[in-house]
């Protein structure tokens, strides 16, 4: 186990978002207020630990011709329970994350990670990398999540901070381009972002 | 003795034509083909026009110059290309629209749609449109605000709280309101440009006017305008919404930005097919989404958003239009199509 | 296409094979039920709570006297009440029997019409003698900076909210229309429309209420 390298992998080499690509749709759809990215963060890095875990401790058991059916009614068991706490205790979470909850079902983060990783790996090394695949994840959300509130509503820290928890206004309200908090923004902000990591990453290695 | 290393010698297959065109020279034609509707807008809107269209032609300059040097490439600036699409996202765009709002539109159009894919000849979409969009889709309420230029010229600065607004042409017959739209728009009006409107799309006379002078200049075929005119005509004159057929037709042809967008959006090098049949084709799929998304769509104008829908077809077209290379015959193609 | 069929993985068909796959799965199954049943029992109490909460607080912005209003659960959507608000144009998904003092005193409706970029949701009041109390927008997706103005509530040429106008409407004005009896944002037509018909609807199903 190399702990360094998962946390180097997760965060940036092996980067869920920007370097494997996966999970693009809750990250363009939810990243649009600081709040959002980061309950959508934080609730994939908790399904993804614990599915990691248990898919790791039950892997020596699973038939292997049906590990994706039991992946997916692992994952699928942990998704509904966290939406049903967020729900019930973080109702305004699960309002403005809507049916993007749910879906982390399909997120193909989990079940990406669970065939690659956890059901090769041991629960050690399965659990940490649930967390550093799963702070990798949040990074890049929030990162989106600062650029399009920024730029697209003027704002930092909606949902959290300020006045209704509206944000901190930043830009004086006529000026932010609304269109970076519609879906197209998204893709434009995602591919600008990919487009540095490869970039970065493609440098790092001259 | 001779410096053969640093003579500049070019050295390409034959054959050698040589041409005195340049991107340079297309460019400044196209420049000159605005001019007339430049002057009809000063005239109609106020030298708020001007101001605007030089804002944002020195904006797209300047966002053109910023990019190439930051990334240490060819400086691309004095190709004019720039100032082309300055001209045009500014005409594009009310003339009310505050300075600050199309420098950010030049941004996108030329860093992000232009420079980010590769620079002249490889963006996908029209940039000025491609700005255009992006601009309406953040400030819608901004984008949609047309000036009555009967009652009031557009302030040079500061607010336009308190300017008098009109219905454009589009906005009546959205609603199929002909009676509203005859009494406050002559056809005569509609065609020399005293109606509301973008910048510089109102005057269908002098549009008409440059992209003949284009046409005339060889710098554009005239498939691609014509073909996407006739489609709007033809399909406005089957289906009135309101009124006569030939009145419907003619406000549907010299409403909005058909006129702009035939001569100098869709004819863009770039962002359109190769072959005059595949010009053709473009102009009849622009004039199809055109009318679609006036009668169907949220929107009351779709000139902008249905040539983008065909940049993005023009692989396509290019593809299926491609002529056959002299000598092939039938069994070769199908061979090739094989492969 | 026989010597395809050779080279692939062969397909174990010994039955106690396929019985341990699917006593597997089936136990797994069991368990993650078991535990999403628990799950369950935990939040339901705090989810009823915070939806019924969500509820009458819209309730509580369309009513005349916001402070001595309780509500009835969930009446049933009859029939009848989808054919009124049908032919206004919307839909009606929720309706609530308003109680002010003890009395019965008009309903609380939700209504679903199409806006410009989707649906609107909206809570309308409507009072005992079919005028209503208010309207106020559950969930949009209007524009922003143009048909937003309306989910807002912002003032037209008029002076007055766009949404308040509604209030004091009734049958009596006939089919509400913009243009005529009611008044749209500037550049905000279609969503203004939107809401109007959500209005007409909600009058038509109060109508059929009775």
């Amino acid at each position: 186990m190399n702990l360094k390298k998962q946390f180097m992998e997760g965060l940036l080499t092996q980067n869920p978002v920007l370097v494997q690509v996966l999970g693009m749709c809750s990250t363009m759809a939810i990243t649009t207020s600081f709040f959002n990215g980061l309950g959508m963060g934080v609730a994939v890095l908790v399904i993804l630990t614990l599915s990691n875990v248990i898919i790791s401790l039950i892997r020596k058991i699973v038939p292997d011709k049906i590990r994706i059916a039991m992946f997916i009614v692992v994952i699928a068991g942990f998704v509904t329970m966290v939406d049903l706490f967020l729900q019930a205790f973080v109702p305004a979470l699960a309002e403005s994350l809507g049916v993007f909850i749910p879906l982390i079902v399909v997120n193909c983060i989990i079940l990406g990670r669970a065939e690659s990783f956890s059901y090769k790996n041991g629960v050690a090394a399965s659990f940490f990398d649930g967390i550093f695949q799963g702070i990798g994840y949040t990074l890049v959300l929030l990162v989106m999540c600062i650029i399009r509130e920024f730029l697209g509503a003027g704002t930092f820290g909606g949902g959290l901070l300020g006045v209704d928890g509206k944000g901190i206004q930043i830009l004086p309200s006529q000026f932010p381009a609304g269109m970076l908090t519609l879906p197209v923004g998204g893709f434009l902000v995602l591919g600008c972002l990919i487009a540095a990591m490869q970039w970065a990453l493609s440098k790092s290695k001259k | 003795m001779t410096d053969y290393k640093n003579l500049k010698l070019i050295a390409t297959s034959n054959p050698h034509i040589r041409s005195s065109e340049t991107t340079r020279s297309i460019m400044l034609d196209v420049i000159i083909a605005m001019l007339p509707a430049l002057v009809w807008a000063i005239i109609w809107f106020g030298v708020k026009a001007l101001t605007l269209t030089a804002v944002s032609v020195i904006g797209c300059m300047f966002w053109e110059w910023l990019y190439r040097k930051l990334m240490k490439k060819p400086q691309s600036v004095g190709d004019l290309s720039a100032v082309v699409t300055g001209m045009l996202l500014a005409f594009v765009c009310p003339v009310t629209t505050p300075y600050w709002m199309i420098i950010i539109g030049g941004f996108f159009s030329i860093i992000v749609v232009k420079q980010l894919f590769g620079g002249i000849g490889k963006n996908f979409v029209n940039p000025a449109l491609a700005g255009r969009a992006f601009l309406l889709g953040s400030y819608a309420g901004v984008m949609t605000t047309w000036i009555d230029a009967t009652q009031n010229k557009a302030p040079l600065m500061g607010s336009t709280t308190d300017i008098v607004t009109a219905a454009t042409p589009l906005a009546y017959m959205k609603t199929g309101n002909m009676a509203g739209l005859t009494e406050t728009y002559s056809v005569m009006d509609m065609f020399l440009g005293k109606t509301g409107g973008s910048l510089g799309e109102i005057s269908a006379a002098m549009l008409i006017l440059g992209g003949l002078y284009l046409i005339w200049r060889k710098v554009i075929n005239w498939q691609t305008p014509v073909a996407y005119i006739a489609t709007v005509a033809v399909l406005s004159f089957l289906f009135p919404k309101a009124g006569s057929s030939m009145e419907w037709m003619l406000y549907s042809v010299f409403g909005g930005g058909l006129m702009l967008g035939a001569f100098f959006m869709a004819t863009d090098y770039a962002t359109s097919p190769v072959t005059k049949k595949g010009q053709l084709i473009f102009g009849i799929g622009c004039g199809l989404f055109t009318v679609l998304i006036r009668y169907f769509g949220s929107y009351n104008e779709g000139v902008c958003y249905s040539i983008m829908v065909m940049n993005l077809c023009v692989a396509l077209i290019d593809k299926y239009t491609k002529p056959t290379r002299f000598g092939v015959v039938k069994s070769d193609k199908k061979e090739a199509a094989a492969k | 296409m026989s010597n395809e069929v050779q080279t692939k993985e062969k397909v174990n068909l010994d039955p106690k094979y396929i019985i341990k796959l699917t006593v597997t799965l089936f136990l797994t199954c069991v368990v993650v039920a078991g535990l999403l049943g628990l799950v369950n029992k935990v939040t339901e109490p705090n989810i009823t709570a915070a939806n019924k909460a969500k509820t009458e607080a819209a309730m509580q912005q369309v009513v005349a006297d916001p402070e001595g209003s309780s509500f009835s659960d969930a009446l049933e959507i009859t029939a009848d009440m989808n054919a009124a608000a049908a032919s206004a144009g919307a839909k009606v998904t929720e309706a609530y029997e308003v109680q002010a003092g003890g009395a019965p005193a008009g309903y609380a409706l939700k209504i679903v019409s199409s806006g410009s970029q989707g649906n609107i949701e909206m809570m309308v009041g409507v009072d005992a003698e079919g005028v209503v109390t208010g309207v106020s927008i559950v969930k949009n997706s209007e524009t922003a900076g143009i048909g937003s103005k309306v989910m807002a509530n912002e003032p037209t040429a008029a002076g007055v909210g766009v949404l308040s106008q509604f209030v004091g409407k009734s049958a009596a004005d006939g089919t509400l229309a913009v243009g005529t009896n009611v008044d749209a944002i500037s550049g905000a037509t279609v969503s203004s429309k939107g809401v109007t018909t959500g209005v007409n609807a909600a009058l038509a199903v109060a109508a059929v209420m009775g």
